[in-house]
């Protein structure tokens, strides 16, 4: 029972008749993720996989069922799709796009906190996959294969070079989501891992973010006490005496709370593979 | 995006936020005729840098007129304007005030002495009994409470229409009774900037790339297509014993131009800079793809440093064959291969 996106998935694409939507469209349908309409308010024509156009979000819930929105609306044009499916209680979004106007973005969230009817992965998130059921998202899915790791990311990059080094050991994921890495993001690490957390598939989570995040903070504060799973962080950058603005919150605080917790803290890049392999094979030995 | 602590003022002007009286001066040639004009005999100075903050007093216009005229003449000055303001008369009670949008708003007002105080900010508005709370804590006295209040709604109010995503400003009580608000700083939502083409002359033109300085004696460089992937290969040339100077990000959705934009800065550092390590994981955008890319600008860098580039994701093999044979180069899909060739290459030049 992965999370968030299964079999069971039924999305519909908003401005779905873009060149970026239809491609990444195709690139689902061909994993078999049941995407089952699109949304459009200026066009009402059969998309390129001959896919019903709505004009309208609740339209398109009536007609099909939906139960996931994936949206490719512009910047300035995004805060009132979102609400619009706020309003049609859609129960996951997943929004793509970047920049979005802060103050747009927070009032969603505070309407979408209110309503609790819906969950907002992004904005600039790159979407969720499971392996083996459901793709949406804009990373390749060659790099991924079922398992038992739930993988939460800031960003696909991480993910891939995870994902990468993960299928050198034969091992696969369970879910893997990307969030976004803005600062004002929906859905959090600490709503991925409480997911992860009640998931029976999942063994293991791994967590991918960058240490001078606020988000990454927050998450070490509040994982002090929160979890039975094995918990696995790498914070890239953690190693640069690099640190933006003038934020309290510097790569060393971040880095100190999570080593305070039950989670296992891998410095180096290059052995997240190897310590996810470690945590599910105790026998395997870790080298020095 | 931050604005100059000038521009600032002229924005916030317009909600009836009061300040001292100010000039700035952003053409030597007008040293003279704005000192002339405003007719100050006190000023205090600012040279308008986003990375320094200086500060001078001057006692007359003679004086006045010396400081600038000295920081205009500095070999490598760092900025371009200078903000000239008539000192607050005496003032008493400097309260910071800060307002920053995270995940939801809030208003921090830090007093002279004592806590800070706190008060969250829904739906466009600070509430009577909010204000009045932060008056309380504040320990503001009765006869100033209205004029604070309004200070405080105009400041909530200039956040919300300019749609600021930062704002910190301190304010005092002069002798007169009347709030003055200065050292303002001020960061604007560059995505909303559609919505108020009137701040669109603020803006600079913004890089390709997103550039951020490590160490500033570091030998290597480090260019991905990703902030994570960028940090993450810095973290590994330093685990492996070497050290960097800057990373460079680059747009994945304008990629030769901004890759090439990249190359042209690195290309003009400072010397000590050794070795440049390039590690691309691609997605979407094929090896090969990026690769011939590549090849279009790498030959004026590969001649003064070495080049290691790491490729991986799609078609990495067709990548790696496509750059093999380019000089001072050397090419892997391997991240821990690339990160020894860059950290010995940097230890070889020194």
């Amino acid at each position: 029972m992965p999370i968030l996106a299964d079999h069971k998935t039924r999305a519909i694409c908003m401005n779905g008749t873009t060149k970026n939507a239809i491609f990444h469209m195709h690139q689902w349908l061909l994993y078999g993720t049941n995407v089952v309409g699109t949304v459009d308010h200026h066009s009402k024509k059969k998309s390129e996989e001959s896919l019903p156009c709505f004009f309208s979000i609740q339209e398109a819930k009536k007609h099909t069922n939906a139960n996931t929105c994936v949206l490719f609306c512009s910047p300035d044009t995004m805060a009132d799709a979102m609400l619009e499916n706020i309003e049609a209680e859609i129960p996951l979004l997943i929004c793509f796009t970047d920049h979005i106007p802060a103050h747009d973005f927070i009032e969603v969230l505070r309407i979408a906190r209110q309503t609790k009817k819906t969950t907002i992965i992004g904005p600039a998130s790159s979407g969720i996959i499971t392996p083996e059921q459901c793709n949406l998202s804009t990373i390749p899915t060659y790099l991924f294969q079922k398992g038992s790791v739930g993988i939460v990311s800031r960003s696909p990059l991480l993910l891939c070079e995870a994902a990468c080094q993960m299928k050198e050991h034969a091992l696969g994921q369970s879910t893997c989501i990307t969030i976004g890495n803005r600062e004002r993001i929906g859905y959090s690490f600490i709503e991925t891992i409480e997911h992860f957390e009640h998931d029976p598939e999942t063994k293991v989570i791994l967590l991918l973010g960058m240490a001078s995040g606020t988000l990454e903070y927050h998450t070490a504060q509040w994982l002090q006490h929160q979890t039975t799973k094995p918990i696995l962080v790498y914070l890239a950058g953690h190693h640069t005496a690099y640190h933006e603005e003038e934020s309290p919150i510097t790569p060393q605080t971040t880095l100190s709370l999570f080593q305070k917790t039950d989670a296992t803290v891998i410095k180096n890049p290059l052995e997240i593979g190897k310590e996810i392999a470690c945590i599910l094979n105790p026998q395997k030995k870790r080298e020095p | 995006m931050q604005l100059y602590e000038y521009q600032s003022k002229v924005l916030l002007q317009r909600f009836q936020i009061p300040f001292q009286p100010y000039y700035f001066i952003s053409k030597e040639t007008d040293i003279t005729s704005t000192i002339q004009t405003c007719a100050i005999e006190e000023a205090l100075i600012e040279p308008q840098s986003l990375t320094t903050k200086e500060r001078y007093e001057a006692h007359s216009s003679q004086e006045i007129v010396e400081i600038i005229q000295t920081l205009w003449a500095q070999e490598h000055r760092l900025f371009d304007t200078i903000l000239l303001t008539t000192p607050i008369p005496s003032f008493t009670m400097p309260y910071t005030i800060s307002i920053n949008l995270q995940s939801e708003l809030w208003i921090t007002i830090d007093p002279p002495e004592g806590r800070s105080h706190k008060e969250n900010i829904a739906e466009h508005t600070l509430h009577r009994f909010q204000l009045d709370r932060l008056i309380h804590n504040m320990k503001i006295p009765e006869k100033y409470e209205v004029s604070f209040h309004q200070l405080i709604q105009k400041i909530v109010s200039a956040f919300f229409q300019l749609e600021a995503l930062y704002m910190k400003m301190t304010i005092a009580l002069s002798h007169d009774g009347r709030w003055h608000a200065y050292n303002i700083s001020l960061h604007i939502d560059t995505a909303a900037l559609f919505r108020h083409p009137e701040l669109k002359h603020f803006q600079k033109k913004p890089l390709s790339y997103k550039q951020s300085l490590c160490h500033p004696q570091g030998t290597i460089a480090c260019l991905a297509n990703g902030e994570d992937i960028a940090l993450a290969t810095a973290d590994l040339i330093t685990i492996l014993g070497g050290s960097i100077h800057s990373l460079f990000e680059i747009d994945q959705n304008n990629f030769y131009n901004s890759f090439k934009d990249a190359l042209e800065n690195i290309r003009h550092k400072p010397f000590q800079i050794k070795v440049l390590i390039i590690n691309i994981f691609s997605g979407l955008m094929s090896c090969d793809v990026i690769a011939k890319n590549i090849q279009k600008s790498i030959d004026p860098i590969a001649k003064s440093i070495t080049v290691i580039i790491r490729f991986e994701g799609t078609n990495t093999m067709r990548g790696c064959q496509l750059l093999q044979k380019t000089p001072n180069t050397f090419v892997t899909s391997s991240l821990q291969k690339a990160g020894k060739a860059a950290v010995d290459a940097a230890r070889r030049d020194l």
